[in-house]
């Protein structure tokens, strides 16, 4: 038989069974990833809602109900939703601010497949020494399935020396060590 | 935590479907692997007319090498498409889809030919076991016609250019500069996990499984320690979208491992690596091995073998993701990258 031959050919399967697609549906998959860098902290969250909650999600966002998440109403759910995360550098709550945000379709969001994408920046200056970073986030907790990460520092004055999380990701601490004066602007890994 | 069931799903059922035969085949890569390469590429495109040809061969830039995904067709993609890059095998004539798969074939090894085609095949059984439980309105599709070829850039044995094969749980992006062959990044998944053809089981990612499960218990209870993540992981951190992220190591490092957990470290991370011809893989082995005492191994789960686990090889030329979706073990997605080499980022300066 030619290979074109064996790619057309029709055989038996046997299929074992495929009882689950398992893609979490009553959930609401909140991954945040922190860069820092000697002058920010950057925040990006990605938050994907699992079929089964995307309606209540996107009614919580599509505020005005037309179907359609409008410039201001992605804007007032980024905002939202950085009111409920909690940034603290050496114990100080550090203000996070929206870079961007991007919005799926309510019907990629019914599918279980539309992400939305939330970037944030918070000011912090990069002075030597040794400094604790504190991250929460509160968002949604009886829907939420997190992680959270920490980038490694693009910067070589700014290292990691420890993390931890809570068993859930929905809070990581970091322990950084900044070695020297870094140059006054610079940016993350990551872009 | 409630799971998506397809009640009629559950097929003991004999299934008539149409798949690929996993043929082993003497592929070996070689020195002029990048030679062959570009002799599939031409012939493949010989066959298109041209308007196939337009839709095949694009331009290799950060928009286009960076269009890929773990999602079905129907999907907006992390990189915002709605589509991938190229023709689906569902528009290709048989002729047309061998002459493609013999491009995919060219740059890779017997073995990762085998597993790509393992993937492809387990997906065809996923689309026909779900298809009937979905709604017509879903625009979610799986199946073998739902894989896409791509290349993007002119085939050459001098200037870089991309084979782009994927569709659902794959995506194989091999990087062509000169004789420089780059899979990374790359993405292999599987659901089912496990499968019969033609009275063989099939686990399209089971060495993958088996080996890190085997690691992981060769551990001393204090490296076992240490590599234990104590959070739950949900899904991968290194996937589509997230080009250029590097995250802060965490787990065992391998500078404490004994020779023999070292080299089940590296015959782990063969599986991935070794998709590609052999000749680079063994040039990419050596460099990771180069650097396998800064290479940390991070477990999260259970530690029988069967038990719902996460895993993370990283290290500085390789990063390396294994994570089972929702909550049970029959759905995996794997990402395998390097943090200094996507996309032949040393190899392509731009």
């Amino acid at each position: 038989m030619t290979r074109t031959a064996r790619i057309c050919s029709i055989v038996t399967l046997f299929v074992l069974p495929i009882t689950a697609r398992a893609h979490r549906l009553d959930e609401y998959l909140q991954a945040a990833r922190l860069a820092l860098a000697p002058d920010q902290v950057l925040l990006k969250i990605d938050l994907t809602p699992g079929v089964d909650v995307a309606p209540a999600i996107f009614a919580l966002i599509n505020t005005d109900r037309d179907g359609l998440i409008s410039e201001a109403e992605g804007k007032a759910y980024a905002n939202r939703l950085l009111k409920d995360v909690v940034l603290e550098v050496d114990g100080q709550p550090r203000k996070l601010e929206v870079i961007r945000s991007q919005f799926p379709s309510f019907h990629e969001m019914q599918e279980g497949t539309g992400t939305i994408r939330i970037e944030a920046r918070a000011a912090w200056r990069a002075t030597p020494g040794h400094h604790l970073l504190f991250f929460r986030n509160n968002h949604q907790t009886d829907l939420g399935a997190y992680l959270v990460n920490a980038l490694l520092p693009a910067s070589p004055e700014i290292a990691i020396t420890d993390q931890h999380r809570d068993s859930l990701q929905r809070e990581i601490k970091l322990d950084i060590d900044v070695q020297s004066p870094p140059a006054a602007a610079g940016s993350a890994r990551g872009r | 935590m409630r799971d998506y069931h397809f009640a009629a799903a559950t097929v003991f059922a004999t299934l008539a479907i149409i798949l690929i035969p996993a043929m082993p085949l003497a592929q070996v890569g070689t020195s002029d692997t990048t030679q062959k390469a570009v002799s599939a590429a031409n012939s493949f495109l010989a066959m298109l007319n041209d308007v196939q040809r337009a839709k095949v061969n694009l331009p290799l830039n950060k928009t286009t090498r960076s269009n890929w995904s773990n999602l079905p067709t129907g999907a907006r993609f992390q990189s915002g498409a709605t589509e991938r890059n190229g023709l689906k095998f569902g528009v290709l004539t048989a002729a047309e889809q061998e002459a493609a798969l013999a491009l995919v074939r060219s740059t890779l090894s017997p073995a990762g030919y085998e597993k790509v085609i393992n993937i492809v095949n387990g997906d065809e059984m996923l689309e026909r076991a779900t298809a009937p439980q979905r709604p017509a309105s879903t625009a979610t599709r799986f199946g073998r016609a739902e894989y896409y070829i791509a290349i993007l850039g002119k085939p050459s044995v001098s200037d870089p250019w991309m084979i782009q094969f994927g569709g659902h749980h794959l995506a194989i992006n091999v990087t062509v500069a000169g004789p420089a062959n780059v899979l990374t990044p790359s993405h292999t998944g599987s659901q089912p996990t496990m499968y019969t053809f033609n009275g063989q089981t099939i686990r399209p990612l089971g060495h993958e499984n088996d080996k890190a499960f085997a690691l992981m218990n060769a551990l001393s209870p204090a490296q076992q320690k240490q590599a234990t993540l104590a959070y739950e992981v949900a899904d991968v951190v290194s996937g589509p979208g997230h080009d250029g992220e590097v995250i802060q190591p965490e787990g065992v490092r391998a500078s404490g491992f004994t020779t023999a957990q070292r080299n089940m470290l590296l015959d782990l991370i063969r599986e991935w690596v070794g998709i590609i011809n052999a000749d680079t893989a063994r040039a990419k082995m050596a460099e990771i091995q180069d650097h396998l005492a800064d290479t940390y191994f991070a477990w999260s789960g259970g530690t029988t073998n069967g038990s719902r686990a996460y895993f993370r090889i990283q290290g500085p030329a390789v990063m390396i993701e294994y994570a089972p979706i929702g909550t049970g073990t029959d759905h995996i997605h794997t990402f395998y990258r390097d943090p200094t080499n996507d996309y032949g980022a040393k190899v392509i300066k731009q």
